[in-house]
C-alpha cells in the first residue's frame, strides 16, 4: 500500500510541477506582444535581448507571473487551513467572506489614513491580515452556535455582503483619486504587479507556508476530531490559533495584492484529495500549492487572453471554473449522505 | 495510576463526586452503570480533557494535568464514542494515526510505525478493511479499526469509552481476548461497559457509577454476591432477576449454580472439587455443558447428566481462553476461525 501510494505521489507531484513550469512559461510569453519561449529564457537567464521586450517580460510579466503563481498557492493553502478548522471542506476564504473582510479594511486604510499617498508593501498586508482575522473570529463565533454546514456558508455570505456594503459606502465617500485606485484593485486582478511587490508576496508567503508545513502533523491528526488529536498529543487550542493567523495572513497577503479571488481556495484542495486519493495534510499542502499556483496562473491568462485587450477581473474566471466544481462537490456529498 | 479525591463534571456541577482509586499496573477497571451516570465524564477527566472540579488524577507522581501532552499521548490511548467522519482516509489510514506520536515532525510514517499499525490491525481482525475508505465500513468495522487504532499507539493505559458499542458476540468475545493478551503485557485497561456480564468476566474490579454520581469499586465477585447492580441500575425485582438469569448469579448463594467460577459461596466452589456424587456440571454451569466435544474427558451419571469430574480440560479460569476458543469453534465451525 504505501509503495503504491507514493508512486502516484510522485507521479502527480510530477505533472504538477511540469503543468505549473509550462503556464508559468506561457504566462511570460502569450500577450498583446508575443514573445518565443526562447528569447524569455534568454532574457530570464543571461539578460540578453531586445530592450523593449526585456522591460515587457521583467517589468510587466514577471512580476505579474510571480504574484499569480505565489498567491495562487497561498489562496488553495488558507482554503486547506480554514477547511480543516471548520471541518468542512466547502470553507475558503471567499466565500467565508473572510476577504471581502480583509477588503473592507484595506479600503479603510485607502480612503482614511492614507489619503491618496500609494500604500505599499508590509502596511496593506498588515491591514488585510486584520480584517481577514476579524472576518475569521466572526465565522468562528457563528460556527460556535451552530455546526450545520449549510448556515456556516450562509453566515460567510453574509458576512462577506456586509463587509462588501461597508466597502462601497466607504467607496462612495472617498476621493475621485481614491476611487480609481480601490476600483481596479476591488474587483480583483493582478494587473499592475511590481517586481517590489511580487517579492513581498513571496518572502511572506513563503515564510508561512513553511509554517503551515510544521502544522501538518497537527493537522493530520485533526482528521479524527479534536479529542482523537489530544489523544496522540497535539495541543490543540494552540494548533487552531497557528491555523487562523496563518490562513488570515495568507488570504489578507492576497487581498493585499490582488483583491479578493473567488474559489481557488475551495476547488483547489478538493481537487487535489481527489486526484491524490488521501486527506494527508504532508501531501495535500504541498500539493494544493502547486495546483493552486497553476490554476491562478491559467487564470489570470485567460483573464488577460479571452477578450484582449479589454481585461477580465481574475474572480470572473476562477469562479467560472471554479463554481462547477464546488457545485460538483455539494452534490455529491449529498448524496453520500443519503445512503 | 491513582486517582485522588477527584470530584468530575462541567461548568460547576459535579457528575462524579470524591472518588479515590489506586489502579495496579496491568488492572481491568471496568466502569459499570446506568445511562448518563457520568461514566464518558470520569473517562474524560482520567484522559485529561476535563479539568477536575475537585481532586486529580496522578500518574506516578505527576498530576496527568501536568504531564506534557506529547509525553501523555505515548503512555495512554483513547477510544471514545464520537462518530469521526475523516474524508479519504482508508482503514489502515486511521490505524496508522495511533502512531502519530511516534511520526517525525510533519507526522511521517516509519517503516516499524507501519508494522506497528499492520500488527494491530490483524489483531482487530480489520486487515481486509485497510484499502477501504473509513466512512464507507459499517459501524462495527469503525469500530474494531478505532480500537486498532488505540493499540498501535503502545499505551500503557489504555481508556475505552464503550469499546464493544456497534461490536456482534463474536468480536466481543474477541476483543475481551485481545484485552486479555494486553493486560499480560502489562497494559493497563479503565472502560466503560453496558455488558454486564462481559464486565463481570473479564475485569479484576468494577466501578460503579450511579445517577447521583457516587462511586463505588467492588471485585465481579463482591458485585454478584451484594444486590448492589438492582441499586445501581434502581431495577425491579423482576428486573433484577432476569438480569441474574442471564448472569446465571444466584439470589440465593447457597444455591448451586455458580457465576463463571467466581461464586466463592457456591458449595461446589472451587469448582470440581467435590465428591463425585454431588458434583454436576449441569448445576455448575460449565460453558461447555452443551458441547460433547469439549475437549475434556467426562462421563454421563446414572442420571445421564454430563459428569466432569477428573475432566483433563477443566472449564476453570485458569483455562478461559480455551473454553472461549472452544465456543467459537463450536459457533462458528472450526475452519472459519483461525
Amino acid at each position: 500500500m504505501p509503495k503504491t501510494d507514493s508512486k502516484r505521489n510522485t507521479i502527480v507531484f510530477a505533472l504538477l510541477i511540469l503543468i505549473l513550469a509550462m503556464f508559468f512559461m506561457a504566462n511570460l510569453c502569450i500577450g498583446n506582444v508575443r514573445i518565443g519561449a526562447g528569447d524569455v529564457l534568454g532574457i530570464l537567464f543571461s539578460g540578453a535581448g531586445d530592450d523593449t521586450v526585456r522591460s515587457i517580460i521583467l517589468s510587466i510579466r514577471l512580476p505579474r507571473t510571480i504574484m499569480a503563481l505565489v498567491l495562487g498557492g497561498a489562496l488553495a493553502v488558507a482554503g486547506f487551513l480554514l477547511q480543516t478548522y471548520f471541518s468542512n471542506p466547502i470553507a475558503g476564504p471567499y466565500i467565508l467572506g473572510v476577504s471581502s473582510g480583509a477588503r473592507m479594511m484595506v479600503a479603510l486604510l485607502l480612503i482614511f489614513v492614507a489619503g491618496g499617498v500609494t500604500v505599499k508593501g508590509y502596511t496593506l498586508v498588515f491591514a488585510a491580515f486584520l480584517g481577514a482575522l476579524a472576518a475569521t473570529f466572526f465565522i468562528i463565533l457563528i460556527s460556535k452556535r451552530v455546526r450545520n454546514m449549510a448556515s456556516l456558508l450562509a453566515a460567510g455570505i453574509m458576512i462577506g455582503y456586509i463587509c462588501s456594503a461597508v466597502t462601497d459606502f466607504l467607496v462612495a465617500f472617498a476621493d475621485d483619486s481614491d476611487i480609481v485606485n480601490l476600483h481596479s484593485w476591488s474587483q480583483g486582478s493582478f494587473s499592475g504587479a511590481t517586481m517590489e511587490g511580487a517579492g513581498y508576496c513571496t518572502v511572506i508567503v513563503s515564510v508561512s507556508f513553511i509554517c503551515v508545513m510544521f502544522l501538518a502533523k497537527s493537522l493530520d491528526a485533526l482528521r479524527l476530531g479534536e479529542s482523537y488529536a489530544r489523544s496522540v498529543g497535539i495541543n490543540v487550542k494552540m494548533c487552531r490559533i497557528f491555523i487562523i493567523l496563518l490562513s488570515s495572513i495568507l488570504s489578507g497577503c492576497v487581498t493585499a495584492y490582488a483583491g479578493p479571488v473567488s474559489f481557488i481556495g475551495i476547488a483547489v484542495p478538493f481537487l487535489m484529495r481527489e486526484v491524490l486519493g488521501t486527506s494527508k495534510p504532508v501531501v495535500l499542502i504541498p500539493a494544493s500549492f502547486i495546483a493552486g499556483s497553476a490554476f491562478c496562473l491559467l487564470s489570470d491568462l485567460l483573464a488577460r487572453m479571452i477578450f484582449a485587450p479589454t481585461e477580465l477581473n481574475i474572480s470572473a474566471v476562477t469562479s467560472l471554473f471554479g463554481a462547477p466544481i464546488v457545485i460538483f462537490m455539494i452534490i455529491r456529498r449529498h448524496r453520500g449522505n443519503e445512503n | 495510576m491513582r486517582i485522588e479525591n477527584l470530584s468530575a463534571g462541567y461548568g460547576k456541577k459535579a457528575v462524579i463526586r470524591d472518588i479515590s482509586l489506586e489502579i495496579k499496573k496491568g488492572e481491568i477497571i471496568s466502569l459499570i452503570g446506568p445511562n448518563g451516570g457520568g461514566k464518558s465524564t470520569l473517562l474524560k477527566t482520567i484522559i485529561a480533557e476535563l479539568k477536575p472540579l475537585k481532586g486529580a488524577v496522578f500518574i506516578e507522581r505527576d498530576d496527568v494535568r501536568d504531564i506534557p501532552i506529547k509525553e501523555l499521548s505515548r503512555s495512554m490511548s483513547i477510544v471514545n464514542t464520537d462518530r469521526v467522519k475523516p474524508e479519504h482516509m482508508s482503514g489502515m489510514d486511521v490505524v496508522l494515526s495511533g502512531r502519530l506520536p511516534y511520526s517525525d515532525g510533519l507526522g511521517r510514517f516509519s517503516d516499524a510505525d507501519r508494522q506497528a499499525a499492520s500488527d494491530s490491525a490483524d489483531l482487530m481482525h480489520v486487515t481486509d478493511l485497510a484499502e477501504k475508505p473509513f466512512m464507507d465500513l459499517s459501524d462495527g468495522q469503525k469500530q474494531r479499526i478505532l480500537i486498532a487504532r488505540a493499540i498501535c499507539q503502545e499505551p500503557e493505559y489504555l481508556i475505552m469509552d464503550e469499546p464493544t458499542s456497534y461490536l456482534d458476540i463474536r468480536y466481543r468475545y474477541e476483543l475481551m481476548d485481545v484485552l486479555r493478551n494486553l493486560k499480560e503485557k502489562g497494559v493497563t485497561v479503565i472502560m466503560s461497559l453496558h455488558e454486564l456480564e462481559l464486565a463481570l468476566m473479564i475485569s479484576d474490579r468494577l466501578l460503579l457509577v450511579d445517577s447521583s454520581g457516587g462511586v463505588s469499586c467492588k471485585s465481579p465477585e463482591e458485585v454478584m454476591e451484594s444486590k448492589v447492580l438492582k441499586t445501581l441500575y434502581d431495577m425491579t425485582d423482576d428486573m433484577y432477576h432476569k438480569v441474574l438469569g442471564q448472569l446465571n448469579a444466584p439470589e440465593d448463594h447457597t444455591r448451586k449454580h455458580c457465576s463463571y467460577f467466581v461464586n466463592r459461596k457456591c458449595e461446589y466452589y472451587p469448582c470440581h472439587d467435590v465428591p463425585e456424587d454431588k458434583f454436576s456440571c449441569l448445576f455448575c454451569y460449565c460453558p461447555l455443558y452443551g458441547v460433547d466435544d469439549c475437549g475434556g474427558n467426562y462421563r454421563y451419571s446414572e442420571k445421564g447428566i454430563k459428569n466432569c469430574k477428573d475432566c483433563s480440560f477443566p472449564h476453570d479460569s485458569d483455562n478461559y481462553p480455551q473454553v472461549i476458543k472452544k465456543l467459537k469453534e463450536n459457533m462458528y465451525g472450526e475452519a472459519k476461525h483461525r
